[in-house]
């Protein structure tokens, strides 16, 4: 999977962010996508192989794998990150199509410079605030969305070292055995840890932007 | 070491910001641990499971004696520990990029009283300047001239205490590998766990490939351990230097007609600013007045004062000998004053020297200086 081309569309999302954005995308990148490449595909590469049942029948061990692994936690891992991240373009296209408007200002004549347009760090206010505010809240749902959809489908956070499976055509229940659970268990709660203070980091940041603007309304108002 | 390069990025702009035992550990960090594990331990590891064989023919017992031998191989130990020794350094590199941000928010802030100033016109700039200047608390840290981060105030407590949190970082994974596996592998492991039937005698693939690789790891570890504590060492040792000295020279500063109000008692000789600029600002009532008309160079004064007030400021707190990578001196202006008539050893010490620099007094622009 080429997470580089989201580190690029995402590192310039970064420019516009507040400091919590950037903290969140820093944590983003090294403990999350960076642990699943290095780490987390490694452990999980192996698991229909090694996964291994008490059976001599062909076949079982397919279907059972299939049951009880409908999606493997690595897919998983990889659309909560690109769901996770795709409000963020949100905000770079609202940046874009506010520098596309200046150009054409500019070029109908009006005074601005276009060197300082190029450079120029634009701040969160107005519909940008709206659209920034709106993406954090998305990336607040998809997160939660998807720690709750890894609970339901695999029972909880914890990888079971043998299961019985009775599924056709096995001709009984039969022991089948998971390939590494306890280094599974590990990784997946850490990405579920990561995952919290990613939501934390959100919270924090959607809190950080109403209170602004609320103190801003009330200065006006005074 | 492509895979790594969400964490090398990063890390590269640190390199920038360290002292030089901190860029000694991150080259120590890049090459023999992110490299070492990315080409080569990962390779030996690669058939840990479908190597590890158990002498049984009951189904599931090789699997559930791997997981009981390695509850999570060495490779991802080590993947994590690079994570979590590298993340202070972050931390610091966070706090480092916001000193650089208020800094530049600081100079937009001036330029634009400046500009507002200039359109009114007035006496009252130089005054508006000082204000403005003593109102900024502590500057952690940026020298205005060389571009570069000077470790002092807030900044220098947080490069302090990612070290702190690094070496305890580093010795909480030293300490887990060897309660997880101890030193050595050994080459058979015997297991009794359901559902093997009775105590079975499992072979671990490539144990001594393994060791070498093991020992090799937890000497790199260590050596980044002993690092991190000479660079505590180091800042340590310059601070409580410094503090020995200060108390040793409580002399009051003989530069003449100095603006700023700060205490002046301990200034040392060696950044009296030039002559000619006090002499010209220096007046019977002893208010400030402007008496250049050419804003360049009532720029490059400015820039030049609000400098010294930092440098001053700086050695009010203590900070000591360091390398700076240039002195901004006011060029050649205002007719008004007299000659400038420097003492004798202004020039020789335009730039104070550290026991580091013996040889040559030439900075280095890439060291951060403390």
């Amino acid at each position: 999977m080429d997470w580089g081309t989201l580190q690029s569309v995402l590192g310039g999302v970064n420019k516009h962010s507040t400091s919590i954005g950037k903290i969140w995308l820093t944590v983003l990148f090294i403990f999350r996508i960076m642990i699943l490449v290095v780490a987390a595909e490694r452990v999980w590469g192996d698991e229909q192989q090694d996964f291994v049942c008490n059976t001599l029948q062909p076949g079982c061990r397919n279907v059972c794998y299939d049951h009880f692994f409908p999606i493997s936690h690595i897919r998983l891992w990889a659309l909560q990150l690109i769901f996770v991240s795709t409000p963020a373009l949100l905000v770079a296209m609202h940046v874009a199509y506010t520098r596309h408007e200046k150009k054409r200002r500019f070029r109908n004549g009006e005074k601005i410079d276009i060197e300082e347009l190029k450079n120029e760090r634009i701040h969160i206010r107005g519909p940008l605030w709206w659209t920034y505010t709106s993406s954090i809240f998305f990336r607040i749902i998809f997160e939660a969305t998807f720690m709750y959809v890894f609970y339901y489908m695999y029972d909880g956070y914890q990888m079971p070292r043998l299961v019985k499976c009775d599924a056709w055509p096995c001709p009984n229940t039969v022991d089948c055995f998971v390939s590494r659970p306890t280094e599974k268990t590990t990784f997946t709660i850490f990405m579920l840890a990561v995952s919290g203070i990613c939501m934390m980091l959100n919270l924090a940041e959607l809190c950080y932007l109403v209170i602004k603007i609320c103190m801003k309304e009330s200065g006006k108002a005074a | 070491m492509g895979e790594w390069s969400f964490l090398g990025d990063f890390l590269e702009k640190v390199h920038k910001h360290s002292t030089v035992v901190g860029k000694v550990w991150l080259t120590v960090l890049f090459i023999f641990r992110m490299l070492v594990l990315g080409t080569a331990a990962e390779s030996s590891w690669g058939d840990e499971q479908s190597d590890f064989m158990c002498d049984t023919q009951q189904p599931g017992c090789e699997n559930v004696c791997y997981d009981k031998a390695f509850p999570i191989s060495h490779v991802r130990f080590w993947v994590l520990q690079i994570i979590f020794v590298s993340t202070p350094s972050l931390v610091y590199m966070g706090h480092a990029m916001h000193t650089v941000r208020m800094e530049e928010k600081r100079k937009m802030k001036e330029a634009e009283i400046e500009a507002r100033e200039n359109k009114n016109g007035g006496d009252t700039y130089y005054q508006q300047k000082c204000s403005v200047a003593e109102k900024e608390t502590k500057l952690s840290g940026w020298d205005e001239a060389g571009g570069q981060i000077i470790l002092r105030g807030s900044l220098l407590n947080t490069y302090v205490y990612s070290i702190l949190i690094r070496t305890a970082m580093e010795v909480a994974f030293i300490v887990g590998q060897y309660v997880l596996y101890g030193i050595f592998l050994e080459t058979l492991y015997i297991c009794q766990r359901a559902p093997c039937p009775h105590p079975v005698n499992c072979y671990v693939s490539r144990p001594t490939e393994k060791n070498v690789f093991i020992v090799f790891m937890l000497a790199v570890a260590v050596l980044s351990l002993f690092l991190s504590l000479a660079e505590l060492y180091h800042l340590g040792w310059k601070k409580a230097k410094e503090r020995c000295s200060r108390s040793y020279k409580a002399s009051p500063s003989t530069a003449p007609g100095r603006l700023e109000s700060a205490p002046q008692a301990e200034r040392p000789q060696m950044y009296t600013p030039p002559p000619d600029f006090n002499q010209c600002l220096s007046s019977p009532n002893g208010k400030f007045i402007s008496p250049f008309s050419n804003k360049m160079a009532s720029q490059q004064n400015t820039a030049n004062f609000a400098t010294e007030r930092v440098h001053g400021q700086e050695d009010a707190a203590g900070e000591g000998p360091f390398i700076k990578s240039s002195y901004v001196e006011s060029p050649e202006v205002a007719s008004e004053c007299a000659a400038p008539a420097f003492p004798e050893n202004y020039f020789n010490e335009k730039r104070r020297l550290s026991k580091a620099s013996r040889a040559s007094s030439k900075a280095r622009s890439d060291d951060l200086s403390v």
